[in-house]
């Protein structure tokens, strides 16, 4: 029996069997496209940490069979930043959840992206907090019935990917478990970006989102994110009524800037200088 | 040589691999598994194209591809 | 200005002698969040730490400022951060995973007035407990108070050893007083420093949390070197794997918490002085340790049969050493503290049945003068 190529980077003595996700969530195929990026870049698994919060996304890394990092809900991009300012040389990627990053982790996504730290967040939206049975987040649409919304949710979501983009990240894409390749190709455009990267992965959460808004199992699901995704340069030319309920998919932005740790280290060398001279 | 396995001690049957395989090659097993549910199974080996889109989707790790697509 | 250990005799500022010590300790990355009495530490470190190769990241708040610490740590590097009492609250979920990981980290904490925003610019001593229990579950931490700026340098090499040894975060409980007022700080050509325990056996052989007994430290490789490190927060078993059973629980916990407790007499340093022939002894910790040695001193000279001794480890709490004070034939203990009586219960609890234990509290602001403390071990006398 030949086993499924993501198993070779599996811990298999942890929870579940082989893991503990439901039956057709998004969250293990972003863990395969992780690996999939990790090793069409060639890149040491010595060398690769994965960091997680809390949460069905932030037990992600805790299947990864390299070093990983399993930290408090929201805080990731933290703990990756001192983790990068000690050891540059190792490829940091962050996997968080919706409801994590935007909601008690807010401050340190936006810190994070601010200062442009080489580190790259995935973030898997899939509209609700999972693991604690499905209520609402910062993400989820107008409307959405959850477990703390039970007569519809009156709060407006955030677009993770407008708040990252303007906070200063240098490189922001959105894409769906659907589009797996495009979102392949992102994570390992992030990975080599030597910035802070973000890309959003829309998500089924079969199980408590899925379900409590009638869309239905995880193949469905998948099948609407495919029926109702639409590609930036498209939607550019869209009206907002044409727009609603639609997933923007695509790359935001793609640009250089100074990261924090390299600039840190410039500090180094130039007080080096200055004793130098005196 | 290319060969489809199907592991039914991890499938959950979520279809997500008989959906999106773009040559209809799988489809569900008419036996339940030992976990209750109807696990996919190889029904046409032959059309397969080997583009791995089952492997990128399964969400239970449960399916490998066997064969290049040179060979 | 690329020296580690700046040698010789300064006249610091217990902040200043703070960061000194921490640079002659080996400490690499600092992250703080400016907050009185606490930020001269972060505003020498600002340029000091990139003299000697390290780096300085202002936090965008306290916690933020810890997870960096513990980042770093995690990957091998000594690390640090200072606040004050609020900033400690802020950093409570932190230390519990600190405490949890096992991850060696230095916090300063110059105490102020509180609760709440208090009074920024006075003293307190009311972080005691905040700084042992305030996560949530068990675990142990290691505690050191400074009585001057040339202690802000000595325990801060201190708390940077014995948070590698144990790996436990280690609390230096500095107050506004000690942290401000200038001294004569002796800073020597050599310090002694510890570094943490790596494996000796290569990565296939590796348990990461496997140990001998309970009050075992295990050794700790960073990310990146090759060992496949699982750090997390849940509670686990000695390969690092998730548990919900209680034996893991209890293990894990236990451990945590007798690695320090147990090893009480190896960590616990004091100060004392005219014990033999005393009837009283008067406890002291911080700066207030300051304002008692000058009343003693005048007890002394007045005939007064009086002794003090001076905790520099408030935790672990040293329950043999006030044990056995407390066994000589004492009319009483005084306490005074600067808060409504806090390392008094503690005392209480071991000496109680012993001696009258008389606290003596001070809430903050002011420090208590010489002449109150003479005045109390008059009356109690």
């Amino acid at each position: 029996m030949k086993r499924h190529p993501a198993l070779k980077y599996f811990r298999f003595d942890r929870p579940g069997n082989p893991h503990l996700w439901c039956s057709g969530c998004g969250i293990p195929q972003v863990w395969y496209y992780t690996i999939k990026a990790i090793e069409e870049l060639n890149l040491d698994i010595d060398k690769v940490l994965w960091v997680g919060g809390s949460g069905c996304t932030g037990r992600m890394c805790t299947y990864w069979i390299g070093d990983y990092f399993h930290t408090l809900h929201g805080r990731p991009s933290g703990f990756a930043t001192g983790v990068k300012l000690a050891n540059p040389e190792l490829t940091v990627i962050c996997h968080m959840g919706d409801g994590e990053v935007a909601g008690i982790g807010g401050n340190h996504l936006i810190q994070t992206a601010r200062r442009n730290v080489d580190l790259v967040a995935i973030v898997v939206n899939n509209f609700n907090y999972g693991m604690t049975g499905g209520q609402f987040s910062p993400t989820t649409p107008r409307g959405a019935f959850t477990m703390t919304s039970q007569l519809g949710h009156i709060e407006y979501p955030f677009d993770l990917c407008e708040l990252a983009v303007t906070c200063g990240a240098t490189y922001v894409a959105r894409w769906t478990t659907f589009h797996a390749r495009p979102l392949i190709n992102s994570i390992k455009k992030g990975i080599q970006k030597k910035g802070f990267s973000l890309i959003e992965v829309i998500s089924q959460c079969p199980t408590q989102y899925g379900r409590r808004n009638k869309i239905g199992n995880g193949m469905q699901m998948m099948k609407w994110f495919k029926e109702n995704s639409i590609r930036k340069k498209k939607a550019e030319r869209m009206s907002k009524e044409e727009l609603k309920d639609k997933f923007i998919i695509g790359e935001f932005v793609d640009i250089e800037k100074a990261e924090f740790g390299a600039s840190l280290r410039e500090l180094i060398e130039k007080r080096r200088r200055e004793s130098g001279k005196s | 040589m290319k060969k489809i396995y199907v592991d039914e001690n991890l499938c959950t049957g979520c279809g997500i691999c008989i959906e999106f395989c773009p040559k209809e090659v799988l489809s569900y097993s008419t036996q339940r598994s030992l976990k209750g549910i109807y696990p996919a199974r190889v029904e046409n080996l032959e059309a397969c194209t080997l583009c791995r889109t089952c492997e990128l989707y399964c969400s239970a790790f449960a399916i490998a591809v066997e064969g290049e697509k040179d060979e | 200005m690329n020296k580690r250990i700046l040698s010789g005799v300064h006249l610091f500022q217990g902040d200043e002698a703070c960061v000194e010590g921490a640079i002659a300790a080996g400490c690499n990355l600092f992250a703080g969040y400016p907050i009185t009495p606490a930020t001269e530490i972060s505003e020498r470190l600002s340029w000091r730490l990139f003299d000697v190769g390290g780096i300085f990241v202002q936090g965008a708040d306290e916690l933020d400022s810890l997870t960096i610490v513990i980042g770093a740590a995690c990957a091998g590097w000594k690390a640090m951060t200072a606040t004050s009492g609020n900033g400690i609250c802020l950093m409570q979920e932190c230390i519990g995973y600190a405490a949890i990981t096992e991850t060696p980290c230095v916090i300063v904490d110059v105490q102020r007035a509180g609760p709440g925003t208090g009074v920024a610019t006075k003293t307190m001593q009311g972080d005691v407990y905040q700084v042992r229990y305030g996560s949530n579950g068990d675990y142990s931490i290691i505690a050191l108070a400074p009585e001057s700026p040339q202690e802000m340098f000595d325990l801060t090499v201190e708390a940077f050893n014995l948070s590698e040894i144990y790996r436990v975060p280690t609390f230096i409980l500095s107050d506004e007083i000690v942290g401000h007022m200038r001294e004569k700080v002796v800073i020597p050509e050599k310090v002694k420093i510890v570094e943490r325990k790596k494996p000796k056996v290569p990565p296939q052989e590796f348990l990461p949390f496997k140990v001998e007994s309970d009050t075992d430290v295990p050794p700790m490789p960073a990310f990146g070197e090759g060992y496949r490190m699982p750090v997390s927060g849940l509670t686990h078993t000695e390969t690092g794997s998730p548990s919900t059973e209680y034996e893991v629980q209890k293990k894990m916990v236990s451990r945590l918490w007798n690695k320090v407790e147990k090893k009480v007499e190896e960590i616990t340093k004091i100060e004392s002085a005219c014990l033999e022939d005393a009837k009283v002894v008067v406890l002291a910790y911080g700066s207030v340790a300051r304002s008692v040695k000058s009343a003693v001193l005048e007890a002394r000279k007045n005939g007064l049969k009086v002794g003090y001794l001076r905790m520099i480890t408030i935790w672990p709490f040293p329950d043999k050493v006030i044990e056995n004070i407390a066994k000589r034939e004492l009319k009483a203990i005084i306490f005074p503290e600067m808060n409504m009586g806090k390392i008094v219960r503690e005392t209480e609890r071991v000496a109680g049945k012993s001696t009258e234990v008389i606290s003596f509290p001070k809430p903050g602001v002011e420090l208590h003068k010489p002449k109150e403390i003479y005045n109390l071990i008059r009356r109690v006398i």
